[in-house]
């Protein structure tokens, strides 16, 4: 298991004879001593070694923890792979082109060598303590959130006193002393996350976006690879947020930090497993490297301020942002813009959706009732030098005409995990996390999931889908690189008790919903979503009668030789220990229903010709003189219903021709206009076109056969503005001809008969169109050390609930841009984990069944001492 | 004396040391089951230096137990050059900052022990013009003096003016001046063979202006915190204590050592601890090593004092007071309860005022006392260091280095008992050593040559010798046999004092004529 990684002494060996084969591009140092006396090396790259110090830099740490060899083979791959390349590699070239690079490859050698030559999983340093047990966690002796313990012995031990330990004081002097880092990641194994450093509260700092992005794009870079996605999760209470690690120390000081979980073992098998982790992380180092003159503490370009939605609708978005304030000036510089589909997502070449110098963009073509992310940052158009982001921002386009959307969360008594040898399966309902796969000690263990669905008619049909759950630690579980995870919608009614194991083990599913989610899919503080099909959207409609659906989710459930556990641990977000309402398990809908559809007939009908104009009668062509007969009829919308209640899906006008005296080379056109009293030639000549309604017909198409003209987007938009105001709309018959002149060619249409007289058809759902009323008087109050806030809820018949969100950095307008607080019909609530010392703006959205949500009402939070 | 017990295993001879007029911190009971008879040796001050080392010689005292008064120091630290082949314990270097403040301080300095800013002046108008600059409040102390009992000579200062007025009229020298830590409890943590025996919070009282908080308030064994354990273990490595005592404060989550010294008042229980743990080391392991669990003091302490000491009757040997060397007595040969110095109620601890009537005022000192304390305030030292060297290392030295265990430290003893040690490296031969823990003991464990066996290259391997001289000493060696003393280094031509002092630290006599011929 042993024999191919390489021993401390190795590893210094090889990266001396680089540096001495190599002395422009490697240089090795000391920058301190451990408690065995080993020197700790350190190993810099750089293009111009003269200057290595001037130049913005990326900071790698491997092997703090003794047993993680990731970071001290990593270091030596990467060093030999720019060894190798540089010559002719431009992704090196350009990452290097105004980068250095330090490396401690291992910042723990005596655990390491401890690790390698007795014990193989030790963590810790090897300190001697007082009451004679060995080993400090270096990783928990640095000072920012340091805690004391007496209890030496425990793996997570971090020492008497922050920096008590030589290898910890070393990485602080050298971070120090070296101002020009402004990246850094340590490598640790296992999990494959990303932890972005944290500053122990609930609210994202202003760089989250900053240190996601860099975590996305590197976990881009690893997936190209390997196919294997890397999760990002930034710690926020309640979780047990990691105190005294050189992560926070580093982020401290300005840097951008974080922590990379590799594979799913400390010493992993060298040859199957060990090797493909090298090669992820070497272009997703190198793409870090790249990043760091971006955010060099001197260089840094500021980030764009104020970036928000001014607009969304249902399949477009209006971005703006401030003008930019640069001493550079304005025309130097332009706006990168990002959209992404799902969070922590990375800012890659193929997701850059616009280039622009304006401080607005508009971003069309979105799929409505679906969430978007979007990034910006300013590049300095000479230099080539980019701006940090601005704090992502994060909608979701309104439903379609047709559609309603439901988010429903999970009853937490029907939600749970049932596992084969646990004593007390009920226990695990409602509360904490859902445990799916199998492991030693649990035995197999399924996750049901009951959500109800009491707020959607029986009738919906479902247009789309998708059960969504949070995979919380990854690093504890261990899950190996195989089996999947998959949902299935339970036969509830052959169903037995859904807390019995035998009987979750023997439920019958009448369908598996979505892709399972494979083992390398499974990314910690990434939601996963199960995409229903639409035969699968059938399949959940037909639960909507029972009122609630039954999912089981499951996982593996053999261990191979050797493996204690392929568990993954999903967030309940109920009970002490849930992340609470932002993430539990949800199942979204969007639906639409069986459309209401009413015909109206022409209130009076018209043939209008240079010569006269005759009611009643539909004929339209070109007269003896060539000249062309119109034909129009006037429709009244009184008898809709109220345009504010009605959503038209679809309109068509009918026509069916009685008799052709034509020309095969006739075509027949129908526009709609406003209707007016002068029925006259030159008033319809001078008509107003609306739209053209459907496309238009040839002679020989008609066969005396009906003609139907459907309604486009835009001519149903307008349709229903005539409606809201309540105003007549009328349509015209117009001919055209291929040849210049034509005469005495007319298709006579029918005008009142029973069946065949013209009628517009009109498909619609009752459906609210616009927002119930804002809440009022929105104040906060800080209540037992919490912030709570309370407001008077609209009295309007069809509301349904509000919307509670918090952004720290700007108004949201949409009710996703921020963190949901709570949802329903209540009128206070606390924000749970809310940092004091944080400004913050709070904004509360009304909402219908629909829903369409209310404008905001905000409130802003003022931190005595604001922190940032 | 059991004789078969002295067949089986040669124990060294032990003495216990004490002066007239000084309480007594051991007695033979706290060596219950040492095989031997126990000598004692009294000083009685004055011009008994010469007396006291015959009668060390005559009872063939191999090993001198006690704690040496600040008085006394000088005068021990020549009896302890007189007795090469004694060993005292503590060393006299262990015992370098029982001696004074200023000595508490140059040791920390010296091994780079967190200690408060720390400014001594011998010249008192730099002295003064330093309390012009600094920043207020400062702690003042008295260096040196025949007692330092009780922190009357702990001042904290709140102002020049304040300051001025107190070098005035105490005419303290040297003018010793400290950083303030601001806090209202310091941490007492005692150790034996380096490892935290006992520990406990010492609060100063209601609205009690802190400066030493050994007057007022009370004491508390709960969460004494790892950092100040850790500091205290590191002090008596570097002193390498057989048993110690640092006050350490703790200010913003750093630890600071406030005093350290052999000298201190403990339960009797406590120093039958010791007394075991000593029989441990001078057996070299023959005697078990008492195992004195970490914290053990936070259920000690919920413990009736009184039961405490009823049970050290029970359990360990007889009742006998004693405290710590620098309290002096009215009675020559004075007894005196201690006892009610160690209950842990608050009004005793450390308001032991009640004590004091036993206890002479300084001014009352005999004089053969206070003559004897004269001398030692005219030494301004250097800070004494006892250099480890293999062959004559203690058990309580060898648990010094890193990585250095129980068990292992007595199987190093013995195999460098068996064994001619030319260099360390043979220790790899004992397993569970690895090379580079024997790197890492080398360079805290001076190893020296031996003059009588090295060679011309390793010689003139060492900086102070140098080629030309490393030739001269070898050509030496070979004409006149082998060096019985290193002062005969001295008859090679260009060698003198000065030379001799600095190639000591490098080179031992390791094989004598003699020993060798027998």
């Amino acid at each position: 298991m042993k024999q191919l990684y390489h021993s401390y002494d190795e590893a210094v060996e090889l990266f001396t004879e680089l540096a001495r084969r190599r002395p422009e591009l490697f240089r090795v140092e000391t920058i301190g001593q451990t408690w065995e006396k080993r020197e700790i090396a350190l190993v810099t790259i750089s293009r111009e070694m003269q200057s290595a110090e001037e130049r913005p830099a990326l900071f790698f740490t491997g092997t703090i923890h003794a047993r993680e060899w990731i970071g001290i083979e990593l270091a030596i791959a990467f060093c030999q792979y720019i060894d190798r390349n540089i010559d002719y590699d431009k992704t090196v070239q350009e990452a290097l082109e105004k980068t250095t690079i330090y490396l401690v490859p291992c910042a723990n050698p005596d655990g390491f060598e401890y690790s390698r030559k007795h014990f193989s999983f030790w963590r810790k340093n090897r300190r001697q303590n007082a009451d004679g047990s060995y080993g400090v966690d270096l990783n928990r002796n640095f000072p920012i959130g340091f805690v004391k313990s007496n209890n030496p012995a425990s793996n997570v031990y971090g020492g008497p006193e922050p920096f008590s330990e030589p290898e910890t004081r070393a990485l602080r002097d050298f971070v120090l002393s070296h101002r020009n880092i402004s990246i850094a990641l340590d490598y640790h194994s296992q999990g494959n996350v990303f932890f972005p450093a944290h500053d122990f509260r609930h609210e994202d700092t202003i760089d989250t976006t900053d240190l996601n992005v860099l975590c996305a794009n590197m976990a881009e870079e690893i997936r190209k690879i390997s196919d294997r996605e890397y999760g990002i999760h930034q710690g926020k209470p309640p979780a047990k947020l990691i105190s005294g690690s050189g992560r926070e120390f580093y982020y401290s000081q300005g840097i951008i930090a974080s922590v990379v979980e590799v594979g799913t073992r400390n010493i992993s098998d060298y040859l199957d497993d060990m090797i493909e982790h090298i090669r992820e992380q070497i272009p997703a180092l190198l793409s870090a490297a790249k990043e760091a003159p971006n955010y060099a503490a001197n260089l840094s370009m500021p980030r764009p301020e104020n970036f928000r939605a001014t607009f969304v609708g249902k399949d477009n978005v209006t971005l703006e942002w401030e003008p930019y304030d640069c001493k550079e000036g304005e025309e130097e510089v332009y706006f990168e813009i990002y959209r992404s589909t799902r969070e922590k997502s990375y800012c890659r070449p193929f997701n850059l959706m616009g280039l622009t110098q304006a401080n607005r963009y508009a971003d069309n073509n979105l799929v409505p009732d679906s969430a978007y992310f979007y990034h910006i940052r300013a590049v300095n158009r000479r230099s080539g030098k980019k701006s940090p982001f601005a704090p992502v921002l994060a909608i979701r386009t309104h439903v379609d005409e047709d559609e309603f959307h439901r988010t429903y969360f999970p009853i937490p008594e029907k939600t749970g995990y049932v596992a084969e040898k646990a004593k007390d399966n009920a226990s695990h309902f409602g509360v904490n996390s859902l445990f799916v796969g199998v492991s030693e000690s649990k035995g197999v263990s399924y996750a049901i999931v009951t959500v109800p669905l009491k707020t959607i008619p029986e009738n919906a049909i479902i247009k789309r889908a998708r059960f969504r759950l949070y995979p919380l630690n990854r690093v504890g579980v261990t899950v190996e690189k195989y089996g999947e995870w998959n949902v299935g919608i339970v036969d509830s009614s052959k169903m037995g008790d859904i807390k019995k194991f035998d009987d979750v083990k023997n439920m019958e599913i009448l369908s598996y919903i979505g892709r399972p989610t494979p083992s390398n899919h499974l990314s910690q503080g990434i939601w996963r979503s199960w995409e229903l099909s639409e035969i699968e959207c059938a399949v959940l409609a037909k639960e909507i009668e029972k009122g609630e659906v039954v999912l089981r989710i499951e996982g593996p459930k053999e261990l191979f030789i050797g493996r204690n556990s392929q568990m993954m641990q999903w967030d309940l977000g109920y009970g002490k220990f849930g992340g609470g309402l932002a993430f539990r398990p949800h199942l979204e809908i969007t639906y639409t229903m069986p459309p209401n559809r009413i015909e109206l007939f022409p209130k009076k009908s018209y043939t209008v010709s240079a010569d006269a104009t005759k009611e009643d009668e539909i004929v339209c062509g070109f007269d003896e003189k060539g000249r062309k007969i119109y034909a129009t009829f006037d429709f009244e919308l009184g008898s809709l219903p109220s345009r504010d209640f009605l959503s038209i899906t679809r309109a068509y006008m009918v026509l069916n021709p009685i008799n052709v005296y034509a020309k095969e080379n006739i075509r027949f056109h129908l526009e709609m206009i406003d209707s007016c009293e002068e029925k006259d030639y030159e008033t319809i000549k001078q008509r107003h076109i609306i739209e053209n309604i459907g496309y238009d017909v040839s002679v020989n198409e008609l066969k005396n056969e009906e003609q139907v003209f459907l309604f486009d987007t835009y001519a149903l938009q307008e349709f229903g503005n005539r409606l809201q105001e309540k105003k007549g709309i009328a349509f015209v018959l117009r001919p055209s001809s291929a040849l210049k002149l034509v005469k005495n060619s007319v298709v006579q249409w029918h005008s009142s008969h029973p069946e065949f007289t013209p009628r517009l058809v009109i498909e619609y759902l009752n459906k609210r169109r616009k927002p119930v009323s804002a809440v009022n008087s929105l104040k906060y109050v800080v209540e037992n050390s919490k912030i709570k806030l309370s407001w008077k809820n609209p009295t309007d018949k069809d509301f349904r609930g509000v919307f509670v969100i918090k952004n720290p950095f700007r108004k949201p307008i949409s009710p996703y841009d921020g963190d949901k607080l709570y949802g329903g019909r209540d009128n206070w609530t606390y924000d749970d984990f809310g940092a004091l010392d944080i400004d913050k703006y709070y904004a509360v959205f009304s909402y219908d069944d629909v829903p369409n949500f209310s404008e905001p009402v905000i409130v802003k939070y003022k931190a005595k001492n604001n922190r940032r | 004396m059991d004789e078969n017990m002295a067949k089986k295993r040669k124990l060294p001879k032990i003495g216990l040391l004490y002066l007239d007029y000084v309480l007594r911190f051991f007695d033979r009971s706290n060596f219950k089951g040492w095989p031997d008879k126990i000598e004692q040796v009294v000083y009685h001050w004055g011009n008994d230096k010469d007396r006291f080392i015959a009668e060390v010689k005559r009872k063939k005292i191999d090993i001198l137990v006690g704690n040496i008064p600040a008085t006394a120091y000088e005068t021990f630290a020549e009896i302890a050059k007189a007795l090469p082949n004694v060993r005292f314990v503590p060393s006299i270097e262990t015992q370098f900052a029982n001696k004074s403040k200023e000595n508490v301080t140059l040791f920390c300095e010296k091994h780079g022990l967190s200690h408060p800013r720390t400014e001594i002046f011998y010249d008192r108008d730099a002295g003064y013009e330093y309390l012009k600059k600094c920043d207020y409040p400062i702690i003042v102390k008295r260096s040196y003096g025949p007692s330092n009992y009780g922190g009357y000579y702990v001042h904290k200062v709140k102002s020049e003016k304040e300051a001025r007025k107190l070098f005035d009229t105490k005419k303290y020298h040297p003018m010793y001046i400290q950083e303030c830590i601001p806090l209202r409890a310091d941490i007492r943590v005692m150790l034996i063979g380096h490892k935290p025996a006992c520990a406990f919070w010492r609060v100063a009282g209601e609205g009690m202006e802190l400066t030493n908080t050994s007057q007022g308030g009370y004491m508390a064994y709960d969460d004494v915190p790892m950092g100040a354990l850790e500091l205290a273990v590191e002090a008596s490595k570097a002193a390498k204590a057989e048993y110690w005592a640092c006050d350490i404060a703790e200010y913003d989550g750093k630890f600071y050592i406030l005093e350290c010294a052999t000298a201190f008042a403990a339960f009797p229980y406590f120093r039958d601890w010791i007394g075991q743990y000593l029989m441990w080391d001078f057996s070299e392991g023959y005697f078990k090593k008492p195992h004195i669990p970490l914290y053990n003091w936070e259920e000690l302490g919920k413990i009736n004092p009184s039961l405490l000491r009823t049970m050290r009757h029970i359990e360990f040997s007889r009742y006998v007071p004693s405290a710590d060397g620098a309290i002096y007595l009215n009675d020559r040969e004075g007894e005196w309860d201690v006892e009610l110095t160690e209950e842990s109620i608050p009004e005793d601890i450390p308001d032991n005022s009640h004590l004091f009537e036993f206890i002479k005022d300084e001014k009352d000192l005999p004089e053969v006392v206070t003559q004897e304390a004269r001398k030692g305030e005219e030494i301004h030292e250097q800070v004494q260091d006892r250099e480890m060297t293999i062959e004559d290392i203690t058990l309580t030295e060898l648990m010094t280095l890193h990585g250095m265990e129980e068990d292992l430290a007595v199987e190093v003893m013995s195999y460098i008992r068996t064994h001619e040690i030319e260099s360390l490296d043979e220790l790899a031969k004992i397993e569970g050593i690895e090379r580079q823990t024997i790197r890492l003991w080398a360079q805290e464990l001076k190893e020296k040559l031996d003059i009588n066996k090295a060679d011309e290259k390793a010689l003139s391997n060492i900086k102070a010798i140098g080629k030309k001289l490393a030739k001269k000493i070898v050509e030496y060696r070979e004409k006149n046999g082998k060096f019985e003393k290193l002062d005969e280094l001295l008859q090679i031509k260009g060698l003198g004092g000065k030379k001799l002092e600095k190639i000591g630290r490098y080179v031992a006599i390791k094989s004598k004529k003699s020993s060798d011929e027998k």
